[in-house]
């Protein structure tokens, strides 16, 4: 599949996953890595740029059990981008899809 | 691509990277692949297998690098591909503006942020340029020429001594053979020389194995210092 798709992709991944709830680097990545193929460890530049941008904030939860966990969550500006991605989303996949079944009715 | 077997050699690795592009390999970069390590651990994965997950390096290097710096490689093949993506109306992680894309706007300081890199003129860095000779012309021109010449010397070193070994050793049958015109002479007994020979080569070896590393780690700083030269004049990473 296209790498500049995917890429292009992965930011509205990453902010819808963290809207819906919190999550540490590992299950983000996995969770990622379930859905589309791409190189596992460039997700982290991604969280990085985006914390960067204040579009995600990151707080550490220590662990009797395990090591200490640095869990990502969504700001009131990731949301509101999520929301700007997301609608930007539906409109250029359902763009596309009438110009295929143009194609196809041809 | 260097594969990694283990954590240490994939952090590393990660931190050379991302120094030879002129990346701090803070705190941060490097908490995040540690705790991803142990996680993977801790889900029963060994620390080959997450290094395989985790993909190629420098590629994770460059993707730092694009995201963050305004002179490199990937945001400028990013931005060839913005230029193919305008016409598409493609939406991209770097958030760069597309002419025709008014629903593309991006409201947000930090995705302005990343545009201002993209927007930059890439020009030439003058007093950057200046400095560059000046410590060119009066630093580097003898500083790395004497340690190359350094290095080379060194390097003679094991290499001097494994001669020295290999013909000890067989100093009776070289002797044998050239009787006239060429002697070994040694003050030592014949058995002595076998084995003064064998532990020169041990030496001549473990020497090698050094100078290696001393000419690898030679050639990492030429290569950073070069990158660091093409950086600040203003051009592409090599």
């Amino acid at each position: 599949m296209n790498s500049q798709l995917k890429r292009g992709t992965l930011e509205l991944c990453v902010l819808s996953i963290v809207d819906r709830t919190d999550c540490y680097g590992y299950e983000l990545v996995n969770q990622i890595s379930n859905c589309m193929h791409i190189t596992e460890g460039t997700i982290y530049p991604l969280l990085k740029r985006l914390k960067q941008d204040g579009c995600i904030d990151s707080y550490i939860v220590e662990s009797q059990e395990g090591p200490a966990r640095k869990y990502y969550q969504i700001t009131d500006t990731g949301k509101n981008n999520l929301v700007t991605i997301k609608t930007e989303w539906y409109e250029f996949v359902a763009n596309i899809n009438k110009l295929l079944e143009g194609e196809t009715s041809q | 691509m260097k594969q990694c077997i283990n954590k240490n050699e994939f952090i590393e690795e990660l931190k050379l990277q991302l120094r030879n592009l002129g990346i701090n390999a803070d705190s941060d970069i490097i908490e995040d692949f540690e705790q991803h390590f142990e996680q993977g651990i801790a889900a029963g994965l060994t620390e080959t297998q997450i290094c395989e997950q985790l993909g190629d390096v420098s590629e994770i290097a460059k993707q730092y690098a694009s995201e963050f710096s305004q002179f490199s490689d990937n945001q400028n093949s990013n931005k060839e591909i913005q230029d193919q993506n305008n016409d598409m109306s493609a939406y991209s992680s770097s958030g760069q503006q597309t002419g025709q894309s008014d629903g593309f706007q991006n409201q947000t300081a930090g995705q302005q942020s990343t545009m201002q890199y993209s927007n930059k003129k890439s020009g030439i860095n003058v007093s950057g340029l200046i400095g560059l000779i000046c410590l060119d012309v009066f630093v580097l021109s003898w500083a790395i020429p004497s340690l190359g010449a350094v290095i080379i010397s060194y390097c003679c070193i094991p290499l001097s001594l494994s001669l020295a070994g290999v013909v000890s050793i067989f100093s009776d049958a070289i002797n044998s053979f050239t009787n006239q015109w060429f002697m070994v002479v040694t003050p030592f007994h014949p058995v002595t020389n076998v084995f003064l020979g064998i532990a020169l080569l041990a030496i001549s070896g473990l020497l090698a194995v050094l100078a290696v590393k001393i000419v690898k780690g030679f050639i990492n700083i030429i290569k950073s210092l070069v990158n660091w030269h093409i950086r600040v004049t203003g051009g592409k990473n090599v």
